[in-house]
Formats: structure tokens, C-alpha cells, sequence
């Protein structure tokens, strides 16, 4: 047989194989043919490989070069001046995409063993935005005080913000501040003013300027970069080395800089050393006192608000969490004041307010709310401190029952009011209404205002986040709402000795609020402002 | 000079060569899913040996070896499935000429989207509908209302016209 009949062969056995016609006898002839014939066997791969780039440029499926390369070349593109390590966690995270994610779709979903863990929860974070007075964020990362933050972008417009890096370095940034973050031990500063301390054990941590790379050996230095392009550096402590900043880093190119020396690099290329002056950049000592002032201001204003709300016929109970005692007060009568079991006090939003913390499966606050309600708004300010891997539980009536709601959030992270509706079994009647995943690492132990609106008049549940509105959704069974026996933070099953799920929120509470009315999105919106921490 | 960390090496390589080691190994296997399944557990397996890999060593050959091995231990998980398509035996036959033709892979999927572009529409509605979307051809048949045999020379046909286009752009693209 010619090299072409047999190639010819295997072509025809093949397509009989695609179309799922091989019998047993062509199975064996095909492999005697590629066991006998290269020539076959040339023709066999040929077209096997022609199958497989069908199958890849076929929408949907397998395409890893095409959405891996992106991301890493305009990582490395952007990156360019960076010496090392650029755009690790962008090929890391396409590594993981390629492994977990992005097969999923063509591969067969399988436990994936060693690599990622199995299902491991992961975050990318490489540093804490620690502290902020009056920041104004723009751009795209809006940060929080306690927000982690990932490798990217962070613009300040105004005010200070405290940023410690995994690494343990800490930065001041004096608003306005153009700062990339690039890894636990490197970030870039594009223009504006800030200052760092670096102890021994982040030593190397780096600070890439438009004019020079800086080096940190252990010190503490102001940097400022104007727009203009010029860089300035004031060691005050310690030692740091300079490098141009186009990544090439060899020791004849260096400037080393000891504690009370400075250098100016300047766009012209001109290089001139400045005198330091410690003064001239905000302190640690600085944010902290300009932290707590502002706080105290805040919380003053706060007071001012809550001792507004005494009398408002629009509230069934509020717990503002002022009075430290194992009884949590309502502002309106001592029916629905809360027993506290477990939970012990610990500070709020503002370093001088009250919250409770609630960490043990025991720690809860039972309560008493009496009334029916055809509109019920609920509102608190939390912390959540642990990912939300079950139900944790913020307002929880006992039990189950028809009408009474569960106010808690999901394992995926999601806020949920739970109703249960009449029908045979509660599984059946139970109606949900959940937002959208609020809870991320990326919101672990901020504080947050969350609110829920039942409104059987407009027969909407909706849910609000801070400042926004975060789902709306139909009522589906229309009925009056009755809290009565209940907890705060805990799930509680009275009369039976029976085991039940553990639902404990594991965060603090500082302000919680049943209203008996339906408040608007615009009041919710005033609210948080005034809670703002 | 690109950096050296080895672990990022490594990563790049791992990422740009996905398609390579995919047209590899459903070459030898000759089913997308059980393909796809093959080249995680690659995938996985070529992670945790990151170690023997040094930066600056061929990560295609290395790999291809890794690939030939999760291959073999594929086929005799299965060993009492019927519809295999090759055996032991012949994996290690044919890996040569795999490795030859596979290293070429991202030239041949250049060429055969060209060769594509270049037919006539009613041939690319066929090969859309047998080869990109995998409609079985008693499907394609049917939609069309023509004869299954019919059907299956016009594929056949168009085939190998491809087949020669992409010889003839793949041998310009190596010469030039």
C-alpha cells in the first residue's frame, strides 16, 4: 500500500470514529495500520490535531493562550520599568483560571487536589487600608477604614490614609496621592506625598517614583513627587538606596541615602541634595490624634442625632448600644430591653462608642419585640469579622414560625430576610429574599450599615448596603410581620432540648433599629451618613 | 532582561503552551472531554514537579513527556472501556511524531483560520456546523435536507481541501 492510500485509510477511519461508526473490526485495522505504517501514522496525528484546533477556535470552548496573554502582556507592558516579580499575581491568577475556572466550562469539574487546596477560600490582598481622616477616594477602589486592599490603583483625592503592607511596611499618604500597589513590598507613587516607615522585617520594601526606584534598608522617609515629574526623598532614619527608575538596578547607578540627608531628581535630570525636614510630612503620631479628634467630632454628631430620635413614633425599638451593661436598652421602654448573654463590650464605629462583640456560638441578646407590622424596616451598623462560611444570624425570631422573619446573612455572603409562610412544612413555606453578595473578604471587618425594607403597601423586600440599594424584589407571599421572642446575633430554640444548627454572627453590632414603617431609600441614605464612622 | 524568577517562568510557560499540550493530548486520546480532563490532571501534575523544571531548560519537551505519561495512566484507567482508541503500545509509537506535529500547533490553528476564511460560504456553513459545533451529521442532514452520504462526501471533500490549504500555508510560513 502507498504511503497516500494508507494516509487516505486512516483519514476515512477517523471520520468514521468522529461520527461514532467505528466498528470493532476498523478499530483493530486502524491500529495495525499506525503499528505497521508511518505513513499512517503521520496522517493520524495530522488529523487528530486537526480536531483539536477545530475544537479550540470554537467559541466556549478551551482557549487558553488567547485569554491568559492578555492579562500577562499588558502586565508586563505596564510594568516595564519594574524590575521584579511585575505582574505575578495576574499570571498566578490566569495559572489558577487555567487549573479551576476557566476549564470549567470544557473540563469536567473535579476536585482539585494540592495546588489550590480544594476550595480554600482566596484573597489577594497585600495590604490594610488601617487608618483614614477624611479621605476622599476617586477612581475605581473607594476604600474603607479596615478594607484589604489587592494590588492596583489607589487614587486620594484628599484627607490621610494609613496603609500597612503584608510585608509590615506602613505608608502615610498625604492627599493628593496617585499610588499603585503593586505587592506586599512594593508599590508606586505617580505624584503626591507620603511618608513611610519601614521596620526590619520589610526591609527591601521598594517605592518606584517616575525618577528613581528607592530601596528601603530599614528606615523611615518622606517622598514627594509633584506632578511636574520632579521626585524629592528626606531619609529621617535608616538608609535607603536610589536607582533610576528604569529597573536596572547595578550598584555604579545607585544613591545612598542615610538618615537626615535628601536628594532631589528632577524631570531635567538635574540631581540636587535637599535638607530634611521631618515636620514637613504627616506623622503617625499625626493620624492617630487627627483620627481620633475627627472621631470624636463624628460621634459627637451622632449623639446629637440619636437623642433626636427619642420619642419618634416611627421606631418600635432601637438599641444604640451606649449603655455598657449586661442589659441592652431600648431608647423607648424597658419591655424590649435585651438580656445580653456571653458578648462582651467592646468599642464601636468610633474608638469612645459602645458595641457588642459576638464571637462564641453561646454569645447572644434575647429580646422581646411585641406588634404586627405591615411595614418593617430593620437597620444596623456591623462589623462582620469572619468570612460567612454558614447563616449567621443578626435578628432571628425564635424558632420558625408563620410571619416571623430571620434576618441574617448567607453563607455566600449575602444579606436575607427568611419569612416563613403557611404550608404544611417549613421548608415549603419558607420565602427568602436575599441581596446579592455583600459579605467578601474584601468587607470583613469594615463597618457597614445594612437595612431591609418589608413593605407589603408597594409588596416590595429590598436591601440596602451603606449607601446604596442592593435588591429589590417582589413580595411573594403577602402577609403582616410579628417579631416577638428573639435574638440578636444567635439563633434561639426555646422549650426543646433538641441540638440545633449554630447560626452565631461572628462581628460586633453597635446600632440596631426595628422601625414600624417603610423608610426610603433617601432617609436610609441620610442615615448611614449620619453613622458614618 | 525578562525576569528569571523560576516560578514565574514556569507559570508563563505552563499558560502559553495550554493549546500545545490540549492538541497533544487529544491527539492520543481522541475525545474532547476525556482530553480536557487529561490535560488538568497534567496541569496538576506539572505544578507540583515545577521543581524539576529550570528556567532556561525546554519546557515543551519536558511537558510533552509529562503529558505522554498522564496519557498512558488515562488508558489504563480504562483499559476495559471499549471505545479506545489507541493503547499503550501505540501512545509510545506515535508520541514522536505527536511531539513533532504538536510543537507546530499554534501555526496550524493560524493556517487552518485562514484556510476557513478562504471557503466558499455553503462549505463553511458545513464545516461550522460538523467541525466547530460538532453536529452529528445525521443532524446536519436532516437540517439540510439532503442525503446523509451526500453530506458525508462534501465533508469529506471540503476536509481535505483544508487539510492541503494548511499544508501549503504552514510550508510558506517555514519557509519565509
Amino acid at each position: 500500500m502507498s504511503a497516500d492510500d494508507s494516509a487516505a485509510e486512516i483519514r476515512e477511519l477517523l471520520a468514521a470514529h468522529r461520527d461514532g461508526e467505528l466498528t470493532a473490526e476498523q478499530l483493530v485495522r486502524l491500529q495495525e495500520q499506525l503499528k505497521s505504517d508511518p505513513a499512517a501514522r503521520r496522517a493520524f496525528v495530522q488529523e487528530q490535531l486537526l480536531d483539536a484546533a477545530f475544537h479550540l477556535e470554537t467559541p466556549g470552548n478551551l482557549q487558553a493562550a488567547s485569554v491568559v496573554h492578555p492579562v500577562a502582556d499588558t502586565r508586563r507592558a505596564e510594568t516595564e520599568a519594574r524590575p521584579r516579580s511585575m505582574g505575578r499575581w495576574a499570571i498566578a491568577a490566569g495559572l489558577l483560571f487555567l487549573l479551576g475556572l476557566g476549564l470549567g466550562g470544557v473540563l469536567k469539574k473535579r476536585p482539585v487536589p494540592s495546588v489550590a487546596e480544594g476550595a480554600e477560600p482566596l484573597d489577594d490582598g497585600i495590604a490594610l487600608l488601617a487608618q483614614s481622616v477624611e479621605a476622599v477616594w476617586s477612581g475605581d477602589v473607594q476604600p474603607r477604614t479596615g478594607s484589604i486592599l489587592s494590588a492596583g490603583k489607589l487614587r486620594l483625592t484628599s484627607g490621610l490614609a494609613q496603609i500597612e503592607f503584608y510585608s509590615g511596611a506602613r505608608l502615610i499618604l498625604d492627599g493628593p496621592v496617585d499610588l499603585e500597589l503593586v505587592s506586599s513590598n512594593q508599590a508606586i507613587c505617580r505624584s503626591g506625598r507620603l511618608r513611610a516607615l519601614v521596620p526590619p522585617a520589610a526591609r527591601g520594601f521598594s517605592v518606584i517614583s517616575p525618577r528613581f526606584e528607592l530601596i528601603d534598608l530599614g528606615t523611615e522617609f518622606g517622598m514627594d513627587v509633584r506632578p511636574s515629574g520632579d521626585a524629592h526623598v528626606q531619609v529621617f532614619d535608616g538608609e535607603v538606596k536610589l536607582y533610576p527608575a528604569d529597573g536596572k538596578r547595578s550598584p555604579e547607578r545607585s544613591q545612598r541615602l542615610l538618615g537626615g540627608a535628601g536628594a532631589s531628581w528632577l524631570a531635567s535630570g538635574t540631581r540636587a541634595d535637599l535638607a530634611t525636614d521631618p515636620g514637613s510630612f504627616p506623622s503617625f503620631a499625626d493620624v492617630r490624634s487627627r483620627t481620633e479628634s475627627r472621631a470624636r467630632l463624628h460621634l459627637a454628631a451622632w449623639r446629637d442625632w440619636n437623642r433626636s430620635l427619642a420619642g419618634d413614633p416611627r421606631i418600635a425599638v432601637r438599641y444604640d448600644f451606649e449603655s455598657a451593661a449586661r442589659t441592652l436598652q431600648d431608647s423607648g421602654s424597658a419591655e424590649a430591653h435585651g438580656s445580653i448573654i456571653g458578648c462582651e463590650w467592646t468599642n464601636g464605629r468610633w474608638s469612645e462608642k459602645g458595641a457588642l462583640e459576638f464571637k462564641r456560638p453561646s454569645d447572644r441578646v434575647r429580646v422581646n419585640i411585641p406588634g404586627e407590622f405591615d411595614t418593617l424596616t430593620l437597620t444596623a451598623w456591623i462589623r462582620v469579622d469572619a468570612s460567612p462560611d454558614r447563616l449567621q444570624a443578626l435578628l432571628l425570631t425564635d424558632g420558625f414560625e408563620v410571619g416571623r422573619p430571620h434576618w441574617q446573612i448567607s453563607p455566600a455572603g449575602e444579606l436575607r430576610m427568611g419569612i416563613r409562610t403557611p404550608s404544611a412544612t417549613p421548608k415549603v413555606g419558607a420565602t427568602g429574599y436575599g441581596s446579592s453578595v455583600l459579605f467578601k473578604p474584601r468587607q470583613i471587618g469594615v463597618w457597614s450599615f445594612v437595612a431591609t425594607v418589608y413593605d407589603r403597601h408597594a409588596g416590595m423586600v429590598r436591601h440596602y448596603l451603606n449607601d446604596r440599594e442592593v435588591s429589590a424584589e417582589a413580595i411573594r407571599f403577602d402577609q403582616p410581620l410579628r417579631i416577638g421572642s428573639a435574638e440578636i446575633g444567635n439563633w434561639g430554640v426555646p422549650l426543646k432540648n433538641s441540638k440545633q444548627p449554630v447560626r452565631n454572627f461572628v462581628g460586633r453590632m453597635d446600632e440596631l433599629t426595628v422601625w414600624k414603617v417603610a423608610l426610603t431609600g433617601d432617609e436610609l441614605q441620610a442615615m448611614n451618613q449620619k453613622g458614618r464612622p | 532582561m525578562p525576569s528569571q524568577d523560576p516560578t514565574e517562568v514556569f507559570i508563563r510557560s505552563l499558560t502559553e503552551n495550554q493549546n500545545r499540550l490540549y492538541g497533544y493530548i487529544f491527539s492520543l486520546v481522541g475525545d474532547h472531554h476525556a482530553a480536557a480532563d487529561v490535560l488538568q490532571e497534567c496541569n496538576l501534575v506539572l505544578w507540583r514537579k515545577t521543581g524539576e523544571f529550570r528556567a532556561g531548560s525546554a519546557f515543551i519537551p519536558w511537558a510533552f513527556g509529562i503529558a505522554r505519561f498522564q496519557v498512558l495512566a488515562h488508558l489504563r484507567d480504562r483499559q476495559r472501556e471499549e471505545a479506545r482508541l489507541l493503547n499503550p503500545e501505540l501512545v509510545e509509537l506515535l508520541a514522536g511524531e505527536v511531539e513533532a506535529q504538536a510543537g507546530q500547533f499554534e501555526e496550524l490553528r493560524g493556517a487552518l483560520r485562514h484556510c476557513v476564511a478562504k471557503l466558499p460560504e455553503q462549505s463553511r456553513e458545513l464545516v461550522d456546523r460538523r467541525y466547530f459545533r460538532k453536529h452529528p451529521v445525521q443532524t446536519i442532514a436532516d437540517e439540510m435536507q439532503r442525503k446523509l452520504s451526500a453530506v458525508k462526501v462534501a465533508l469529506m471533500r471540503i476536509r481535505d481541501g483544508l487539510r492541503q490549504c494548511i499544508e501549503r500555508e504552514m510550508r510558506g510560513a517555514n519557509a519565509s
